[in-house]
């Protein structure tokens, strides 16, 4: 069993990673590169717009605005950036390795539990995971662009932990304790971290433009959504390999 | 339905004579020391490393 948690975890992790290395690459790197040209300067939001009169000339903002060639940033630093991306990538499976194991812990005890492991119910534990792990923090810190100055790093990153945890809890109370009692502690347990509020800037401000920022967004969702369905699938279909009806010796089998 | 029944039955003995305090803890616990330094540790060495991946996962960054 132990080794279960542990190899279900993993091979869960590695493939969600996968795919999520690939979806980074596609749909968030681009962006990232593109934010930090705003950053350093090498492209200005408001280019073209500050003297009065070219406003609403498109054609004069036309070099400003123009969305960047595919893969322009790459060509600047080749092999820096390849090792970055690398950097990057190993990072994304160690981060949903990490993912991976806390949810085969969990899963090992809701089948201990009773509870199935079908597909339907992997893609619950996925879609509950991306809940509580981006959904209810980004409700009050949403996923950022490099370049956008924001609240003290240590508030947010304790704001957070402490509302990914609230939120866990929420959806265990939710999936295990189905009377109005636990629905409402559960609700109220989403809810609590968003009373007390973010740690967030008086005034927002960023280098990039706010559309991409949203179009950033919206892409970080779609990454994460993809991420932990295929972490809650694969983690039901490991599961479910292991609790075929195979002939296995009940003593010592806890190795 | 029957199907299912049994199905849910095995696997609750299963997990009754294997639930694993061990293996929920020590998997636990390897997870949150993988995402403090992918994703909390500010050393620079750790933040350069996996900036790109916490802005994606949408971990706090700067």
């Amino acid at each position: 069993m132990t080794m279960r948690i542990f190899a279900n975890g993993l091979f869960a992790g590695l493939i969600a990673g996968a795919v999520v290395v690939l979806l980074q690459f596609l749909l968030t790197e681009p962006l990232i590169l593109e934010a930090e040209e705003y950053e350093s300067g090498a492209r200005v939001h408001f280019a073209g717009l500050a003297e009065p009169g070219v406003l609403h000339d498109h054609g004069a903002n036309e070099a400003a605005d123009a969305p960047p060639a595919p893969g322009a940033g790459k060509e600047e630093a080749g092999e820096s950036l390849a090792a970055r991306f690398a950097l990057a990538f190993a990072a994304d499976f160690v981060v949903y390795v990490a993912w991976g194991l806390i949810l085969s812990a969990l899963v090992s005890v809701a089948i201990a539990r009773g509870q199935e492991t079908s597909l339907q119910n992997g893609l619950l534990w996925g879609l509950a995971g991306f809940v509580a792990v981006q959904v209810a923090p980004g409700v009050g810190l949403a996923p950022e662009l490099p370049g956008i100055p924001a609240a003290d790093l240590q508030a947010r990153q304790i704001w957070w932990i402490a509302t990914v945890l609230a939120a866990a809890a929420a959806m265990g109370l939710f999936a295990f304790v189905r009377n109005p009692a636990g629905i409402a502690a559960g609700i109220a347990l989403l809810a609590l971290p968003h009373l007390i509020g973010a740690p967030r800037l008086e005034q927002l401000a960023g280098l990039a433009p706010p559309s991409l920022a949203a179009e950033y967004v919206a892409r970080s969702y779609a990454v994460a959504l993809a991420g932990w369905s295929l972490l809650g699938l694969s983690m039901a279909w490991l599961w479910g390999r292991a609790a075929d009806p195979v002939p296995v010796p009940v003593p010592a089998d806890d190795r | 339905m029957t199907t299912t029944t049994t199905l849910a039955r095995e696997n609750a003995r299963e997990g009754a004579a294997g639930v694993s305090l061990v293996g929920v803890g020590g998997a636990i616990l390897t997870a949150l020391v993988l995402l403090y330094f992918a994703g909390f540790a500010q050393a620079a060495q750790y933040h350069d490393a996996a900036h790109d991946t916490r802005h994606t996962l949408a971990f706090p960054c700067h």
